[in-house]
């Protein structure tokens, strides 16, 4: 039992969702899918307002890209046929990744995103499609997934909420992959890496690379996306690929794994990421 | 507070606390087939069915199940009249221990109704929110996979 809450809300309008998040007490939290908030039961936490009869559970297939109402479930993502067809099915694939079934049915795109678990797949997978988050206090801003993940905080102070995230497609022709680092096949992964890679002949148009479980939160490598344009990703270029990322990053010892691991996980990762996203954009 | 709770087909009135999960409500009611393992959501014994998906009970506030359609174990069968799925565990040797076997069964059941005839490969994917430390997984996807087969 959650036993320091007293008090349950459920509103129907955004406008009263916000209102109640906005009061200095008692403490009042914003309730998604719940799988984390409840499992922790903080006892500093009075009020929840469950967010789920807002509307926000919606997938949109636009032209170039995906809306997603931030309640929109990760199993709802791994299966609905309009996220299959986006970046190869790399945002279907990492959500259904990112957690086990039933965890899958309650957890939200919002809520993920706020809990912002470095190695979450469906987290990695936004940040490499440059997705835009839609955020409501109640002013209207729209903020880069990436911009998030560095400053939660700022971007999402406490009387404010997540409605949307908007995912662009990704350019024609570019392929995505991921690769994980894990103990066991479905165990949460100490290390993964995501590659998106367009080509032009034989080489590098543009390569985007993002990395879970070097820090805080996922992260992209710029340094080492700029020094891939215009390369062959021969086996020599991945070598030094791998040593530019080792060298991007500074992982943190804990006790699923030490920084060296980390470090050399995360070099060995990217390559495979890397290798496969090339090789498929070669195939086109 | 009051809320209307719908189990097995039946509506319930239950007085609740707001910070009480849907597990500590449903054993109090007496449905203990739905077990009581981690708390935190990571074990699955505490799986049952809303509105035909499976979800931990453990981690959902009893407060949000209100009009949804809960299912436990005890909703799918009884001893004289089984569900072919407790019949093929039963048989097959699939329950050890049994603590893990009402949430398997459901989450099995929760696949088959919408795939009936799946790939191992997916019964694997469909029980893969319970942990069992017993059987090593081998015959409870027998079970089921016979059961997809038409075979209990």
């Amino acid at each position: 039992m959650w036993s320091s809450l007293i008090e349950y809300q459920q509103p129907t309008t955004l406008g009263a969702a916000l209102k109640l998040l906005t009061r200095p007490s008692p403490r009042t939290i914003p309730l998604a899918g719940g799988v984390w908030l409840v499992a922790r039961r903080d006892s500093s936490i009075q009020a929840v307002v469950d967010l789920s009869a807002l509307g926000l559970d919606f997938i949109e297939a636009r032209k170039d890209r995906l809306r997603l109402g931030a309640m929109t479930t990760l199993q709802a993502l791994a299966t609905h046929p309009s996220v299959k067809y986006l970046a190869d099915g790399l945002l279907a694939e990492t959500a259904q990744r990112s957690a086990l079934l039933p965890i899958r049915n309650r957890a939200t795109l919002g809520g993920t995103l706020v809990v912002g678990e470095s190695t979450s797949e469906i987290v990695l997978s936004l940040l490499i499609l440059e997705a835009r988050l839609v955020i409501r206090s109640p002013q209207r801003r729209m903020v880069s997934v990436e911009a998030f993940l560095e400053n939660p905080k700022e971007h999402l102070p406490p009387s404010s909420l997540i409605v949307e995230i908007v995912v662009p497609h990704p350019e024609t022709g570019s392929r995505a992959a991921l690769a994980e680092v894990s103990r066991t096949p479905r165990g949460r992964p100490i290390i993964n890496a995501a590659a998106l890679v367009s080509r032009q002949g034989d080489v590098i148009r543009a390569a985007r690379l993002v990395l879970g479980g070097v820090a805080a939160r996922s992260i992209r490598l710029p340094s080492v996306e700029a020094a891939l344009r215009g390369q062959s990703l021969n086996e020599e270029k991945l070598s030094e690929a791998a040593a530019l990322v080792r060298d991007a990053i500074s992982p943190q010892s804990d006790e699923r794994a030490s920084a060296e691991y980390r470090r050399e996980m995360a070099g060995v990762a990217a390559v495979r990421a890397l290798r496969q996203a090339w090789a498929q954009a070669g195939r086109e | 507070m009051d809320i209307l709770l719908t189990i097995n087909g039946e509506e319930r009135q239950v007085t609740a606390q707001v910070g009480e999960t849907l597990l500590e409500v449903l054993r109090r009611l007496g449905y203990v087939g739905v077990k009581h393992g981690c708390e935190d959501g990571s074990c699955g014994v505490c799986a049952v069915l809303l509105d035909g998906q499976v979800v931990h009970s453990c981690i959902l506030l009893a407060v949000r199940a209100e009009g949804h359609d809960i299912t436990t174990i005890e909703g799918i069968g009884t001893y004289d009249h089984p569900h072919p799925l407790q019949a093929a565990f039963a048989a097959s040797g699939a329950v050890q221990c049994g603590y893990c076997t009402p949430a398997m069964i459901l989450s099995a059941k929760a696949l088959l109704d919408r795939n009936p005839h799946p790939t191992e490969s997916e019964i694997r994917e469909a029980l893969s929110g319970v942990l069992c430390r017993c059987t090593g997984y081998v015959k409870p996807v027998e079970a089921v996979l016979q059961v997809a087969e038409g075979g209990v």
